[in-house]
Parts: structure tokens; sequence; C-alpha cells
């Protein structure tokens, strides 16, 4: 990341869209004073002393919104938050449009995706395998990839890569008791032990690497997302911003009309292009549901219980759309530019407007155009005469380089614990064949040492004071 | 009257810190002055008169590469030479023996008095002498007993367990820093008073026996090597006689009258509050922590070639005499024994290490530097270790050079000075192999190569020592140019010696000394046959640690401004903020192994000072004198 980390810095943290509750969260060294911007404590509460986490009633007050509205403030001192700087959660109902004012209100720079986590890793609190999770947690792509991420978050790849840890420890005890207490008394470990338990640590590891690949390998390009009412020309883009490509166009059966995805690469950026159903009303629901079978990314059929129980077709189109929104990393919001963007469509694109662009479509047939004042096209398209469709793909490249930078995060997070994993595997590998062979047992710790590092660059170090206190709680040393 | 004398480097205490300490800045040049309550003790061997073992050996071998005298001591002077771990591969491998320890006094006693700029005297130092500098504190020079100043620019202390010592006999203590002589005082206040802390560390002792009343029929003897392995790399052979040692052990007897006594221990009534070496614990200790063991075992070794003393290693203990004599005559072999010194603990003072440069100089005070048991070690090995260290930077100091501080990959002397000033100890501090990371590479026979020119570079080794270094070197490339040339059914020697089930001796076999083949074979000695061959063996490991001591090598090179200010950093945490405070790492490398630093604090720390002012970052060269 180019920027510092030591501003403040706030964003929505609930799920997008009309959830019940809308979460904003703030963290930096201005944390305090961005809320108390925007909330107002009633009169007869002292004060809240700031160096104790604390819960506190409060009302939330912008301008241009004349009623104020309830909320509650949680706040951590920096020793005690996720980022290790002062933060404070405004929790409120779950209104894009107040949340998008408080945020404007609040004056501090808004977050990029996975900063809140970045801090949180820079700070110590998580360890590369928590901050990988995290970061996957929002980048989440679909159902599955969440659940991982979240398994994950929750000690689900640093608390096994610890017992490994553990494991070899204790058998790297045993060897070095073994090369530097000769001239004790003591018995050691034999051969086929050694074997044994190498054996399992490497199929324990075997299995880790072999989850991590599986769950990084369904990430592909990034997602931008096609939006919009029916018939306002969003298939008719998607088919001329893919003109002339040799792109990759999948049926999406599944749905009442097909629904269509297409991998491509603009500029060297990889994208996943999703056409969907045309949506009516936009008053979407912010709660993710499970994608019917056929919107898994891998296309592995379902576990049969929508088949058995089959969605209105009309339902199923609307549930994809809001799925496909979700998760995307830019929307391309598509309005027919002859007709009048509605109320809730407008609350729509204000709740995402930090990662969507507005596309106003079929331009060759008006002069005019229809959205109040306000509210203006990032682009004017014609998907008839071809106009603005390059633009467009410049603007997405554009966009997609600015803010998507949670993805090298990821990517490189996930990577460098994939790449720990690896060395470890190899290093087990190796010491496997050592101990098969009966050599000494020197060249077999190097190679135990050898994994051990890589997993402590996952969880932590080992230092020799590790590896001592348990050679000293174990064996009678000392003549 | 006050007597004033001058001198460049000032050594207090003449252990074996203090010898090699004083042994290295006379030969650098240093006009050097070395002081011991009594000379009568130069270089004794207060608990066992052994030198070396595994990872210690290699100390021996390291000082010994730079100069220092304690391997062609104990070589001349050795009474037993046994190779540890030689069913283990080279690396492991760890020389040790047993010193006749009048002879071994005797001749570095005679060592300090031909070295040239040296001189040695008996004093006893009462305090330090500092004065004020614009920068803080600057050493110049100590006070003795009976009015008279020894000026210095540079003092290296090592005093041993001379400070404060306390000894334990049972539930009776008296002050002492050995049995028999006193302890020192006046260091300590001195050090307290300037704002050090000082801390306390227990070691003990075994009783000594009476050789002529042990039965040696109904013990195990131990023989010394047939081939002992030198220490030195200048002495080609040691030639004179070994004698036996003897291996005998404890029984549930003993265990029982140990156990009926635990009241009386000083180590279990509270009488010792201090931490001593678990690697060295007291037979009691043993008993108590390991109670399901049915016997330990004893090592009867003698003290001396003209002497009848007897070590009881393994025996170390503060029981009172009643108890030790009880426990004595219950051991087979023991029955009818006679004690000569009863067994002992020793409490002494010690300085927190946080207080130290890598270098071994003092952050408190300038020209101040402290080497051997008053920085919590313990052993022979790593005193003269530290003190040789201690004395060449105090001698490069005064020349104004960049001070001596060895990498961890280089040798066990760097592993052994990083983990006291990066991680601290909390025990007296030993050095094992397990501690080395890279320890394929820190054999006890590639030592010269590793060190010998750096120590000839510095002004440690003197023309004789670099002679034969540079000699060895020759045959070590002659060697490997034959190995590579010379083929066994079209498969170059050196590849074929890769392999782990090809030894030099089938090459011996195969090449039979009239074959024209490999006509040099008989030229090469020993230890450059071995040398070399354990190059070829080890060389697939060493690519690969390679990788690690090259990202190591990169962090060391990142410095860490010495004026930073860790309470300053944003987003550091509370802890990281303390212990970098408190160790003030020199690198990136030192910084990450500091106990309880992560790779996040690393990072934040990085992108602060990336963030820092140009100018700002550059640290200044460090061990500069203003």
């Amino acid at each position: 990341m180019d920027t510092g980390w030591d501003d403040t810095i706030a964003a929505v943290a609930s799920p997008l869209g009309c959830g019940a509750r809308g979460i904003l969260r703030v963290t930096g060294p201005d944390a305090w004073q961005a809320v108390i911007r925007v909330a107002e404590f009633p009169i007869d509460s002292e004060a809240p002393p700031l160096s104790e986490p604390f819960v506190r009633p409060a009302l939330l007050k912008v301008k241009n919104i004349r009623q104020p509205w309830p909320a509650t403030i949680l706040y951590w001192p920096g020793q005690r938050s996720y980022t290790g700087q002062v933060c404070a959660e405004i929790h409120t109902i779950g209104s894009p449009v107040l949340l998008q004012a408080c945020l404007a209100e609040m004056m501090v720079r808004q977050a990029r995706p996975g900063e809140f986590t970045l801090r949180a890793f820079l700070a110590g609190r998580i360890d590369l395998s928590q901050a990988e999770a995290v970061a996957a947690v929002v980048a989440a792509g679909n159902d599955g990839e969440l659940a991982a991420a979240l398994r994950q978050l929750a000690g689900g790849i640093a608390s096994p890569i610890r017992r490994l840890r553990e494991e070899l420890l204790d058998l790297l005890v045993e060897l070095e008791a073994g090369l530097d207490f000769a001239d004790e008394d003591l018995t050691f470990i034999s051969r086929s032990d050694v074997e044994q338990r190498l054996r399992h640590a490497r199929d324990q590891l075997q299995n880790l690497l072999g989850g991590l690949h599986a769950r990084s390998d369904a990430r592909e390009g990034h997602r931008v997302v096609l939006l919009g009412r029916p018939n306002v020309g969003k298939s008719s883009l998607f088919n001329a911003l893919l003109e002339g490509e040799r792109a990759i166009v999948a049926d999406l059966p599944g749905t009442t009309r097909d629904c269509l995805a297409a991998e491509t690469e603009w500029q060297g950026t990889p994208i996943l292009l999703i056409d969907t159903a045309g949506v009516e009303d936009f008053s979407m629901s912010a709660e993710p549901r499970p994608l019917p079978a056929a919107f898994k990314r891998d296309g592995s059929p379902d576990d049969g219980s929508s088949e058995a129980n089959p969605l209105p077709p009309d339902i199923a189109a609307r549930r994809f759309s809001e799925n496909a929104a979700q998760s995307a990393d830019l929307l391309l919001f598509c309005t027919d530019c002859r007709s009048v963007v509605s109320q809730a469509e407008r609350a729509f694109v204000t709740g995402v407007r930090s990662r969507c662009l507005l596309v106003a479509t079929k331009c060759d047939l008006t002069e005019g155009w229809a959205f109040p004042p306000g509210i203006q096209p990032d682009v004017l398209t014609s998907a008839a005469t071809g106009e603005g469709i390059q633009f467009l793909r410049n603007q997405i490249v554009s966009f997609l380089s600015q803010h998507a930078s949670s993805r090298p995060m990821i990517l490189s997070v996930a990577s460098a614990t994939r790449r720990c994993l690896d060395l470890a595997l190899s290093a087990l590998d190796e010491a496997l064949a050592l101990a098969t062979d009966s050599l000494a047992d020197e060249y077999l710790s190097a190679s135990l040492r050898a994994a051990l590092e890589s997993l402590g660059e996952i969880v932590g170090a080992v230092y020799t004071e590790d590896i001592l206190d348990r050679v000293f709680s174990r064996f009678c040393i000392g003549k | 009257m006050n007597s004033i004398y001058e001198c460049d480097v000032l050594v207090i205490g003449a252990g074996h810190a203090g010898i090699e300490a004083a042994l290295a800045a006379a030969r650098m040049g240093a006009t050097t002055v070395l002081l011991t309550t009594n000379v009568d003790t130069v270089g004794k061997m207060s608990c066992n008169p052994s030198i070396g073992g595994v990872g210690k050996g290699n100390l021996v071998r390291e000082i010994d590469a730079l100069g220092g005298v304690m391997a062609r001591t104990i070589d001349e002077t050795g009474i037993q030479f046994r190779l540890l771990n030689r069913r283990k591969g080279p690396a492991m491998h760890g020389p040790r023996a047993q010193a006749d320890k009048w002879a071994y006094h005797e001749r570095v006693l005679w060592e300090c008095l031909n070295q040239s700029r040296l001189i040695l005297r008996q004093e006893t130092v009462e305090s330090l002498a500092v004065e004020k500098t614009a920068k803080g504190l600057r050493v110049t020079g100590a006070s003795v007993r009976g009015d008279a100043t020894y000026r210095a620019r540079c003092v290296v202390l090592c005093a041993g367990t001379f400070m404060q010592g306390l000894l334990h006999f049972g539930d009776k203590t008296h002050r002492g820093g050995r049995d028999g002589e006193d302890a020192v005082y006046g260091i300590s206040r001195s050090l307290q008073e300037i704002g050090f802390s000082l801390s306390r560390f227990k070691t003990g002792t075994p009783p000594r026996l009476h050789g002529g009343t042990i039965d040696y029929d109904r013990i195990e003897l131990q023989p010394g090597d047939e081939d002992p392995v030198p220490f030195s790399f200048l002495t080609e052979r040691i030639t004179q006689p070994q004698l036996p040692c003897w291996i005998t052990y404890t029984n549930p007897k003993v265990h029982e009258i140990i156990r009926a006594n635990l009241h009386r221990a000083p180590m279990f009534t509270g009488q010792i509050q201090s931490t001593g070496p678990r690697y060295c614990p007291s037979v009691e200790t043993k008993i108590v922590r390991f109670a399901d063991r049915q016997r330990h075992q004893i090592f009867l070794e003698p003290e001396g070639r003209r002497n009848r003393e007897i070590y009881c290693n393994g025996l170390a203990t503060s029981l009172p005499r009643d108890v030790q004599e009880a426990v004595i005559h219950a051991i087979v072999g023991l029955e009818r024994a006679e004690i000569l010194r009863f067994g002992y603990a020793v409490e002494y003072d010690y300085l927190p290490l946080d207080q130290l440069h890598p270098s071994l100089e003092s952050k408190l005070v300038e020209g101040l530097f402290l080497a051997g048991q008053v920085n919590g070690t313990t052993g022979y090995e790593e005193a003269a270790g530290q003190g040789l260290l201690a004395g060449a930077n105090a001698a490069l100091k005064l020349q104004g050079r960049t001070p001596l501080i060895l990498g961890r990959d280089q040798a066990y002397l760097g592993v052994m000075i990083d983990d006291l000033v990066t991680r601290g100890v909390d025990e007296p501090y030993r050095m094992f192999t397990s501690r080395a990371e890279y320890r394929l590479r820190l054999r006890h026979d590639n030592a010269d190569r590793r060190l010998t020119p750096l120590g000839r570079e510095l002004g440690l080794v003197e023309d004789h020592r670099w002679e034969v270094f540079q000699r060895k070197m020759v045959a070590i490339d002659a060697l490997r140019t034959s190995l590579a040339a010379t083929c066994r059914q079209g498969v170059p020697l050196n590849r074929l010696l890769a392999r782990p089930d090809f030894q030099w001796q089938d090459i011996c076999d195969d090449f039979p000394q009239e074959c024209d083949d490999f006509p040099k074979k008989k030229e090469f000695s020993e230890d450059v046959v071995q040398t070399v061959v354990y190059d070829i063996k080890y060389a697939g490991y060493l690519s690969r640690e390679d990788a690690w001591v090259e990202r190591q090598r990169r962090l060391t090179q990142k410095r860490i401004p010495e004026d930073v200010d860790y309470s300053a950093i944003p987003h550091l945490r509370m802890e990281a903020r303390e212990k970098l405070s408190r160790v003030r790492p020199w690198n990136f490398a030192q910084a990450g192994r500091v106990s309880g630093i992560t790779p996040a604090d690393l990072a934040v720390l990085a992108v602060y000072l990336e963030k820092r002012p140009r100018n700002a970052a550059e640290p200044k060269p460090i061990g500069d004198l203003p």
C-alpha cells in the first residue's frame, strides 16, 4: 500500500445494501473526534473516559437530515483495539443513505478494502494466517469461500499449524538432546518412532496445504457485475464490452433467462464480467443468502436441497443479482438514459457508490438525460454505435487498479502462507528420507529446523530456549 | 601516598576470561595491566578441571583460531582426551579433555609472564573510576586496596564469581568467591553507584575425594581416546600419556539419604534464592525433579597428574557435611572414600545483559568492557571466548577501529554474544550446539578457516600461526584439486566422497601408496584430509543454509539508528516498545531475535524508519571514538 497507516479511516462495516443494522467503523488517532462530529450523547451522561472501552447510546445528527436518529457507540482505546489504534463503531439502522451521510460528515478518509486488517496485522494483533483470513472475508467471492475464511479466522489454519509445530518441536527435542548431551546416561527416541511421527506430521501438513490450495484457487479475475432494471440494455452492453475478444462466454442456466459470465483481460487486468437478470425492486436485502447451485463458481452440483424445493424463477433471478452485487469488485449500474431514475435506485447507488460506475445506455436514442440533478452518470454508452465502450473499459481498469487494493494484499498474504507451508513440506519430506536411511541425526535435525522455521513465519518463531526448555523438562541432564 | 600507574587497557581478574582479554589486548599492541587478587590462582579451575565438550569444544577451537591460549594450554597439560559424539557427524564432534589443574595454572601464568606489553600484578580492586563526558560516562581506571590507582583508557571487568560471592555449606554461609578465597565487594558497590543493575546467580560444585581411598576394582574404567584429538591448530599431536577416569552410580539408598535431608538443603529451604544452571543441577535437584530415576551417573576424574585429588562429576551439592559423607559412603566404590574438600554452592553478582553492546562494551560507561561470569555465563570456555573478544574490542577502540562482532553464521562465539546481548539470560548461560542455527557450518575442524584470517587482520594472530594456517590452506587446495581430478571408474573422487556410504578409507584402499593415480595422498596431514572430506559431505546442506544466512545477512545490514525513540513509534505494541528500548538492537536481524518481537513489530519499525527523514535514519558508524 502506498499511503501511510497512521491517519484516521472509516468505512461501512456492515454488508452492503439495506440491512436491519448498519455499522460504521472508524480507526486512527482522530477516531473519537470523527465519532463526535456525528454523535451526541444524552445531556445528563458524563463524558466517557477514553482510556477504557465502553458502549454508549447516542443520537446521530447529520446536516441535511432533519431528525436525529438513535445509535449505539462502541469504543476501544488504542491498546485494546483490533487495529492497535483508537477504534470506534457506530451501530445504527442499516440505511445506506444514512450511513453514507454519516461517513461523509465524519470527515475522515474512507478505508480501502482490507485496510483495517492491514492495521491489525501491523499492530501485531493478528498473525499472517489470520490476516489472510480477514482479508479473504473482505473479499470472499462466494459462500463457500466466506465460510472457509471465517473458519480460518477462528484459528482454522493457525491452530492446526500450532499443533503441528508443537509435535515437531517435541520430536526435535528428542534429537537435540541426543546431540548435545551425548555423554549423559539417557535413552532417546527410536528410529521407527521418529519415522512414524514424521510421517504423521507430514500428512497433516499436506492436508492443510490441500485446503489452502483449493481455497485460493477459487479466486480468479476481478468481478465486474452489470446491474440494472430489466431491458436497460445490460446484455447489449455486455456483448459490446466483449466485442472483438476471444472471451469465453459461459451459459449459466437456472434462472428465468440465461445469465452470462465471461473471463477477459483488459490492459493486463483479469476480469470476470457478469451479466445479471434485471431487477425491478432495488430495496435489496443486505443479508447474504445461499446461491442456487448453478451459480457456485466451481459449478459443483448442490446438495439437492434447492432442487427439491425450487425457488420461483423471479426470486431466484433476484437472489443471483443480489449475490453477484455483493461479491462484486465493481458494479456497473446500467440505466436507460431515456428513463427516470427511481428513489430506490438512487438509494441503492448511493449505498454502493464507492464501488459502482453509473453507466447510461442507449445514448444513440436520445439527446437528453433523465437523471435528476445531483446524480451524474460516469459513462455514456451506446452498444449500437460503440460510443463510450472503450472509455468504459478504461474506466473499469482504472477503477480496479485504484480501488481493489485488498487484492494484492490478499494474494500476497495467501501466497506467503502457501509458500511457507510448501517449504515446510519439502523440509519434512527431506527429514523423512533421512529417517528411513538412518543417517546422522544432525541432518535430520537441520531438516526439522527448516520445517519449523517455515511454520514459524506463520505462527511465530522457535527459539533455542524453547528447545532447551523442553530438553531440560524431559531429560535429567547434568553430571 | 597514592601511587598511580598508567596503561591502555586494565583487566580486572585473571581467570579464564581475564587471561584471554589481557593477552589479546597486549597482542594487539595495547599496554595492558592484568590485576588478580592472588597470582597463585591465575587460570585456576574452580570447578571441573576439564575443557571442551559438545559445543564448548568448538568454542575452544575458535578461541585458538583467533590466537587465544586456552587450546594450546590444555593440549600441553591435559591428562585425558576424548572426542565426544564420535558416532555423529563431524559438526557434532566435541573435543573434551581433563586438565592437570596445577599444570594448567602454571602454563597460563607462564604465558602471561612472557607476553610483551602485559604486566601481571596482585592487587584487590576496590572501586572503578569514571568521569563525566559530554556523551555520558567514561571509565578512567580503578582504585585498589592500599591507596593506589591504575589509570586506563579501557577497563575489562572479569571478576568471575567473586563479586559479593557467598558460599553455602549446608545451612552455614560465609563470604567468598571460591572455597578458601575471599569475595570482593567494592566493585559491586561501584557498579551500582554508577547506575548498573546487578542480579544474583548460583552455581555449585561437588565434593573432592582422596584418590587413594577409592576402591577402583569395583567401578567402571573410562579410558581416554587412543588417538587423542588436539584442541589447537598449532598442536600436531598429543604425546603425553593419558590417565583414566572412572564411572560409578548413585543408587536408591543414596536417593533416600538425600530425600531424608532435603529440609537441610539450601536449594530447598529458601536459603538460596537465585537461579542455578539447569544443565548442571545439584544432585539433590536431580533426585527431586526426576524422582523415578533409579540411578545417576558419577564420573570420577583426576584433577592432576602428580596429585591424588578426585573430582566427583555429577555430585554437585550444598548439603551439610554429614549428609555429603553419608551419600559418598553409600556409593559403590566410595564406601571408604575420604572427602578432601566438601561440595558447596556459591551465589554471586552478575550484570543482566541488556546493559551490554555486542562489542561487550557497557552501554552506560564508555570504555568499560565486561566478560565472563559477570555477564551471567558459566564455563571456562564461554568466559575465555568473551574475554578474548572484550580484550580485542578494547584494543580496537583505542585504535579507533570498528569492533569485532562475529555473526551467528560465523562462529559459536558470535552465537554466544548475540544470545547474551539480544535475548538475555535467566539462568547461567552455557553453550550448546542446539543454540547455533547454522551449526553444520560451525564445525570444530574449520574454526581456523572461519576465523584466523580475521584474527590476522586485527593483529590477534601472530606470524607462526599465520604461516601454519597458510600452509594448511595450500594443502587443502591441493587436495581438493587432486580429488576433483582423480577418477575411479570415470567418477571424480570428490563426487564419490559426497555419497554417505563412501569414505576416505575407501580411497586409501583403492589407491595404495605406490599407485601413480593419486601420488600425493601421503603428503596430506590427517586434519587436512578430514576437513576437506567433511566439506564435501556437508556441501549439500550448506548450500541450503546459504539462503537463510543470506536473508539474515540482509537483515543484519539493515541498521537501526542508535537514537530511535521506540516509545514514540506509533502502533508499536507496548511490549515491543519496552523490549526494543531495553535491548536497543543494532540491526533488524538482531531485533527479530529479541524475545517476544513479532514479524509485525518489525514491519511497523521498518515503515517508521522508512518514513523518517533520510539523514536521521542514517546510522553513525558503530564503535567510533569521539
